[in-house]
């Protein structure tokens, strides 16, 4: 991987006299207090970014993430969730049944290359091929038409890794735009395709979208992979000043399945005081209705398979700049199903132009065996220092 | 009290029946301060409450006389590549970050907050023409501002939904070329001014190289300097669009 690194950056400054190098550096200390125990871990992430365009209508861009951890890197992902939870194996004379108590997770140092597109815009298309961001949908908190990405409930805005796919992009008229995005795997049928045809009417954006793809999800018992057909609808848009935002997916795993239907209703507003409220509803038919949570679900949540652990949350955020250096915010999160909820303030300082600093509490309520119940509280400090 | 009557007598009397009204005067300064299209790069200099400097550079594009306009910013490299969208006059506004690829639409509601901390709101980047229909413009008399003689024009705000009270123009005589911009909250409260500044004519037409927003209540000041301008410029008919936008 180094090498291949070493060689894209001797590459790009032989082939190309203006490559443009930028980046972050940032470092994270995380805090969480679980039951009994408290939990401490960060990390120091590098990122380099390269962009350059030896023509018009092309950009070639990529950037590489190295990223190193500390503190208590082992991990078992037993000690977040209640030991009711914990699963029942037989034991290795299978003479009987146990309790299994540790499913290791560790986070390990990494060096990847996690963008490297060629984007080509041409009269008639724009087309990206390679590693490169793809975020569909118009959601905050939630997206459900976005196939591609995990969204970190507590960090929603931060960046995702690449997707190695092809974009093409062909534009209709001044709001009109019809895109296909095709992310090859071994065969036709286990590519993805995701295809959106978005269009403005008035204040709003809206667009419909349709996508195939595999999904995977991993339990206790092993693995199980199903067609998933997605039809999607957006909606971004405003009424009364009233920023309003909305995604319905409706999904169909395996042919013969009934649709499961997932979405979202959001709206935002800013005050004249500069006060900024957002606030999202989620529902998804994939979660577990509450009462019937169980480890699978857990490890399919965990994962990333699915988007949401039970079916129907509330996301709230305030927000309000305190002068022109420091912004103060707070959010929550409630699963309406468990009652259980998760309120976190946050403060953001820009101590220099190009240094953010961000400190970051969290308190949890609810019940062990409730999704933000079993945590007590957390507590994030992250810096981040742009070149 | 007879000073008072001698201050108002001097400030109204230099009207005559010659002069514009004030409808006249708004027109030509919306005239002026729209071009056609304009490409130019500019700099932002914020100066904090704290008193440190904040400096953003940024690629500026506007068209159909200020109604559409796109800035994508050069840096710092913490907003590097970051765009903006307005159409419309400001009314629809999309928010790119490069760093996710994501376009994001503005409501209307957030239209009068600062623009990345700056003292400009978004509004003030983009409001042009809209001035004709929000504001009534009356023409109060002839002032003398650093030592040139100007219009001042008040533009009463027609509704409760618009982000200034009022504001008064004080257009040069000479060209109708607005030089300070006085900008009143909605308690009639003098709450930033506008200074343009270095007016020098580039291909034929006026430009404020720099321009001032000095917040009077938070005691905080920007400023906005062309590094290079042109009005030489063509933009294809589907150039402010969201595909532009993520360039």
């Amino acid at each position: 991987m180094l090498k291949k690194i070493i060689l894209l950056a001797y590459l790009s400054s032989s082939l190309f006299a203006e490559v443009d190098w930028f980046g972050y550096y940032e470092s994270e200390a995380d805090y969480g207090k679980v039951s009994d125990k408290g939990i401490f871990y960060g990390y120091n992430k590098l990122r380099l970014d390269l962009d350059t365009s030896p023509s018009e209508n092309i950009r070639i861009s990529a950037n590489v993430i190295y990223t190193q951890y500390y503190g208590q890197r082992d991990l078992n992902f037993l000690d977040f969730i209640d030991s009711g939870f914990w699963p029942i194996v037989s034991n290795i004379d299978m003479s009987g049944l146990d309790t299994l108590s540790y499913i290791p997770y560790t986070l390990s140092d990494s060096l990847f290359i996690d963008n490297m597109f060629l984007q080509c815009h041409h009269d008639l298309f724009d087309l990206t091929l390679g590693k490169q961001q793809i975020s569909p949908g118009v959601g905050y908190a939630w997206n459900p038409t976005d196939i591609f990405n995990l969204k970190d409930l507590m960090d929603p805005t931060y960046e995702n890794t690449g997707i190695s796919a092809i974009k093409l992009s062909v534009p209709f008229g001044y709001r009109t735009t019809l895109s296909g995005i095709l992310q090859p795997e071994n065969s036709w049928n286990e590519t993805v395709q995701y295809y959106q045809l978005k269009t403005g009417i008035s204040m709003f954006d809206l667009s419909t979208v349709y996508s195939r793809s595999q999904l995977t999800q991993t339990g206790l018992l092993g693995v199980t992979t199903k067609c998933h057909d997605l039809y999607g609808f957006n909606l971004e848009g405003e009424l009364f000043g009233m920023g309003i935002r909305s995604e319905l997916a409706a999904h169909r795993l395996d042919t013969r399945d009934d649709l499961k239907y997932e979405y979202i209703i959001g709206a935002d507003y800013t005050f004249v005081n500069s006060l900024y409220l957002l606030t999202e509803f989620y529902h998804s038919d994939l979660g577990t209705r509450a009462g019937q949570t169980n480890i699978n679900d857990y490890l399919v949540y965990y994962s990333g398979e699915r988007k949401s652990l039970n079916q129907n949350y509330l996301f709230a955020l305030a927000m309000y700049p305190l002068g022109d250096l420091l912004d103060i915010s707070a959010f929550g999160i409630v699963n309406l199903d468990d009652k259980s909820a998760v309120f976190a303030p946050q403060l953001i300082y820009r101590i220099f132009q190009n240094v953010e600093l961000s400190i970051l509490g969290s308190w949890f309520i609810g019940d062990n065996t409730d999704e933000y119940g079993y945590q007590e509280f957390g507590a994030r400090f992250r810096i981040r220092a742009y070149f | 009290m007879k000073r008072l009557l001698l201050y108002c007598v001097v400030l109204f009397s230099t009207l005559s029946a010659t002069d514009p009204g004030g409808p006249e005067i708004l027109n030509k300064i919306i005239d002026l301060m729209n071009p056609e299209n304009a490409k130019g790069v500019m700099e932002q200099t914020i100066v904090t409450t704290s008193g440190d400097k904040r400096t953003f550079k940024y690629e500026t594009y506007m068209g159909n006389r200020g109604e559409s306009s796109l800035m994508r910013y050069l840096e710092p490299s913490r907003v590097k590549g970051n765009a903006m969208l307005m159409t419309g006059f400001s009314d629809n506004i999309w928010m790119y970050n490069r760093r996710t690829d994501r376009v994001r639409k503005l409501a209307s509601s957030a239209k009068n907050q600062k623009f990345e901390g700056s003292d400009f709101t978004y509004e003030d980047m983009g409001s042009g023409d809209s001035w004709k229909d929000e504001y009534t413009p009356v023409l109060k008399g002839i002032e003398k501002i650093d030592r040139e003689k100007c219009y001042t024009l008040e533009l009463q705000s027609k509704s409760d939904d618009n982000s200034y009270k009022k504001m008064i123009c004080f257009a040069r005589l000479e060209d109708f070329f607005p030089i300070q911009i006085d900008y009143y909250d909605e308690n009639n409260i003098l709450k930033k001014s506008l200074y343009l500044e270095n007016i020098v004519t580039i291909e034929g037409i006026l430009t404020p190289m720099k321009m001032t927003m000095r917040n009077r209540l938070d005691k905080t000041e920007t400023v906005m300097e062309y590094t290079s301008i042109t009005y030489d410029v063509e933009f294809d008919k589907f150039y402010f669009t969201e595909r532009n936008l993520k360039k």
